[in-house]
This record gives structure tokens, sequence and C-alpha cells, in this order.
């Protein structure tokens, strides 16, 4: 059974009068919890200090990855930082796949934490504080869309020597790094071939996969593969060969496919990497004759 | 070549149980009989001779509520007078965000001065489907002849209430619709320069 409620208001107010002692997140109709953190408990002159934007979610809602899929909204993040400071760009973990009826979006559905690196100036006096500023913006989804923002700040004291790591959130930054992706090991070669209706992804390895291996393409851009169709993944010795259904909005004259490469293997879990695929047209026999 | 010959094989064999092919660009828009919110049944093909936009719409939908604080309705105004026809259309199902039955479909078009020919109830997703509408809201332009010649977002800067010169990328603003039937109706151009972009939004509520 669906409810639709007419106005947050009286969602809460009913929620409050079935459920007293629900968590804080039915009291914060943002449905999740946002802190900035430092990996490092200070900040030196020219150093860099990895900074996180932890999220922890309410169950069934989630955020999404930068390329949002179908739809929805990826976060972003506008910094106002001291002079002579820089801000990375946002260091995305491996999404997952969120599948809607009919559509597909790629984001995060657990507890995500999204890094950035800020790179401090040569002139920064030890013994002083900086203060660092961001307003993130997201938008979290569940069946329905909420926006969201919230401003943060980090105070961290400049010294001369390299800081300790912050113990206190060494496992969240472990875990965010254990999540992100790698470029694509040097021997493993790729190739694609566009069809009429399909892409084409082979992967050489040149080591041995198990059988159970499993591979998931997510794009980087819109409007280049069908993002809710089923991905074909097979193994073969030392390849994997991954069949995608292409976008009835693609450009006819697509030359590559950049994305994630995600591949699952027993007990080596998930790993993703950056790929950037020139694309070579070839009919294939298999499909039907346009 | 074997293993990619199979895979070949399988995908082409899941693409002939899956639904039909959405229009692209370029090809004639998918016919449909539509219900508008007055009873009235809409047949695409006969309304050839005119140009025709397709928006889809979902009244609860931050990004549909963004856009109708004044930019869309004003669009609307401006292009129907310069004889556009203009069809919201909700896919979304029963019990889900943006369902809205024939009198709150009416309620809704007379809260934001809405100022479309007609809204077309589609709660079975069936005209949403023929289009492979994304999200609300996702805008489609049919030329006279019935030919599909845009398909995506209906500007470059999401969740933007009041008109803005750039968008949050420091991009230009561009209102992909409004260029568009600029080219299209005034200019008499037979594509726009922009055609298709990525829509954005939130995802039409469709049946399972």
């Amino acid at each position: 059974m669906t409810w639709r409620p007419s106005s947050p208001t009286l969602a809460l107010a009913i929620c409050l009068v079935l459920f007293p002692s629900l968590p804080a997140f039915s009291q914060n109709l943002s449905h999740l919890k946002v802190e900035l953190l430092s990996e490092q408990t200070s900040i030196q002159p020219s150093g860099s200090v990895t900074v996180g934007f932890h999220f922890t979610l309410q169950k069934g809602w989630h955020l999404y990855w930068q390329n949002p899929g179908d739809s929805g909204q990826a976060p972003s993040i506008t910094w106002s930082l001291p002079e002579g400071f820089t801000a990375g760009e946002i260091q995305w973990p491996i999404p997952e796949r969120l599948t809607l009826p009919s559509l597909a979006d790629y984001g995060y559905t657990r507890d995500v934490t999204f890094l950035v690196a800020i790179q401090a100036p040569a002139d920064l006096k030890p013994g002083h504080m900086v203060r660092l500023s961001a307003n993130i913006h997201w938008l979290v989804c569940q069946e329905i869309c909420i926006p969201g923002s919230k401003a943060l700040n980090l105070r961290l004291p400049i010294r001369k020597k390299q800081a300790p790591y912050n113990s206190r959130y060494a496992s969240i930054f472990k875990s965010a790094r254990k999540n992100l992706p790698l470029p694509l090991p040097e021997e493993w070669k790729i190739r694609g071939s566009l069809g009429p209706k399909e892409i084409h992804l082979s992967i050489d390895t040149g080591e041995p996969l198990a059988k159970t291996t499993t591979a998931t393409f997510f794009p980087l851009h819109g409007n280049q593969i069908h993002n809710a169709a089923k991905q074909v993944s097979e193994t073969s010795e030392n390849s994997l060969f991954l069949g995608l259904k292409k976008s009835d909005q693609i450009a006819p004259d697509v030359k590559t496919l950049e994305g994630l490469l995600v591949v699952e293997q027993k007990n080596l879990g998930k790993k993703g990497y950056w790929v950037q695929v020139p694309l070579t047209s070839s009919p294939s026999a298999a499909d039907n004759p346009q | 070549m074997n293993k990619l010959l199979q895979v070949a094989l399988t995908l082409a064999a899941l693409s002939l149980v899956s639904t039909l092919e959405a229009a692209k660009v370029g090809d004639p828009a998918p016919d449909f009989t539509a219900t508008d919110s007055h009873g009235t049944l809409h047949k695409l093909s006969d309304l050839k001779g005119k140009f025709t936009v397709l928006e889809w719409h979902n009244q609860g939908c931050p990004f549909v509520k963004s856009q109708y604080k004044g930019k869309m309705q004003k669009l609307q105004s401006k292009w129907t007078a310069k004889g556009v026809q203009w069809f919201s259309v909700v896919s979304s199902a029963p019990d889900t965000e943006g369902y809205v039955d024939a009198a709150e479909a009416n309620e809704d078009l007379k809260k934001t001065k809405a100022h479309v020919t007609a809204l077309f109830l589609d709660p079975s997703g069936t005209i949403g489907h023929a289009y492979d509408a994304k999200t609300t809201p996702h805008m489609f332009i049919i030329n006279p002849k019935g030919i599909l010649v845009y398909d995506g977002a209906i500007d470059n800067a999401p969740l933007t209430d009041q008109p803005v010169k750039k968008n949050k990328d420091g991009e230009p603003f561009i209102n992909y619709l409004d260029q568009a039937l600029q080219e299209l109706v005034e200019e008499k151009k037979d594509t726009p320069s922009v055609s298709t972009t990525v829509p954005y939004g939130c995802h039409v509520k469709y049946k399972p």
C-alpha cells in the first residue's frame, strides 16, 4: 500500500504520533545527515589535506553519482576558501545501479563519503587557523525527490610539520578510498565496437578470470547507452565481454565511450576502472539489418 | 570471437522481448490517442499542420515546481500565441507523485495559471513509453509534418527559479526549448541548432 502525504508537515505529524521514538532522520526532513570531516588534524604551508563530505542516508533514500542516469542530480559543492587555497574535484566512489520501473539511475543507497583534496598555499603562517567553508547541494530521492543544501565549515590549525591523521575518522576515509575507481591496469586492453543497436566492449586482461566474474559499465555521459537495458556480461579465460544497448539519443558519429568499468570477482570484491574506449563501427552479424 | 558472437546473440534476443523502440529525433513522432483533463480525445496524427510541444509534467517534482515559478507559464503563453500546440503530459501511475485525476489536473492548471492547449492524462504510461519520457520536465517538439525535431531538457539550469544569465557552472543560460522554437517557428529552420540534450528532473513514475 503506497501512501502519498499531502504535505511534509502532515506526514511528520502523523509519523511522530504513530512512532514517537523514531531516529533523528524523521525529524530531519532532508532524510540524511551530512558532515564535513578532515582526514588530518592540521594543514601545512604548501601541503594538501583530504576532506570528506560524509553522508548518512535514511534507509530507502539515495544520492546520485556524477552521471545520475535517467533522472536525478549529482551533488555539487561551492567552496569559500581563504586566499591561495584551491579545492580539487569531487572524487566519486563507485556507484550502484538503481533500477526503477522502465528507468535506471546511478547513485548511492548506503552511507557515502565524497572526498575532495584541498591544496594550501606556501605563504601560510604556522600557529594560525584557517577556515574552509563549503555549500553542498544535493538531491535525495526515494520515490519522490527532495533537493537540499547545507553550509559546512572546517577549522584547521596551520602547522609547519606534516599532520598526523585524524584517528577518529580513519575508518571513514579508509572505506571511502577503497571504493574509489582506479586507472585501467596497463596490461589490460579494451576495445569497443559500435553496432546498429549495441556497443560491444571486449576487455583482454591477460590473466585468468573466474567464470563468475561480472562486469558492469557506468557511462560518464547521458544519451549514450540505454541505462535501463540489461548489460550482458560474459567471461572467457582472460577476457571480459560486455554488451550494452545504445541510447536512442546517441550521436550517430560517436567516437568514444567514457565511463567506469566495474569488475566484480569472487574473493576480490568490486573494482572500478576509468575507461575511454575508442569505438569502431562494425556491423554485427547478430543485429537485425536496418 | 566466439564469445563476442554469443554476447551479441544474447543481446539481440533480449531486445526482441524488450519494448518497441521509442522514436528518435528525425523520425516520425509516435502516434497516440490521448484523453485530456476535460475528457476530450486528441490523436497526434490529426494535429499535423502545427508545431506541437509535449511537456512531461509532475506537479510535486521540485524541478517542475521551479519551472512553474513563472518561467514555464511565460513560455507556454508566448508560443501558444504563435500557434504552437502545447500539451502537458502526466504519466505518473496511480498512487505515485504527480498522479492526478481530471479534476485535480484542472485544479493544478488553474492554480499555476498554466497556458497549455491541453493536459493529457497518461497514468498507464503508454504515451510516456512511446516517447521514452524519462524525467519531469522532459520536452519534445514535433514539427507540422509530424517529425520529432527536439528531445531533451528544457534548459541548462535545473532548479533555477528565476531567470539567470549564467547557470551554476558558469555557462551562458540556454532555454533549449525556447531556442529551438525560435529557430523552427520564427526563423523557419528545418532543424534546431540543438536537437537532443540529456533531460533532467525527477524520474517519471511509471506503472511497474
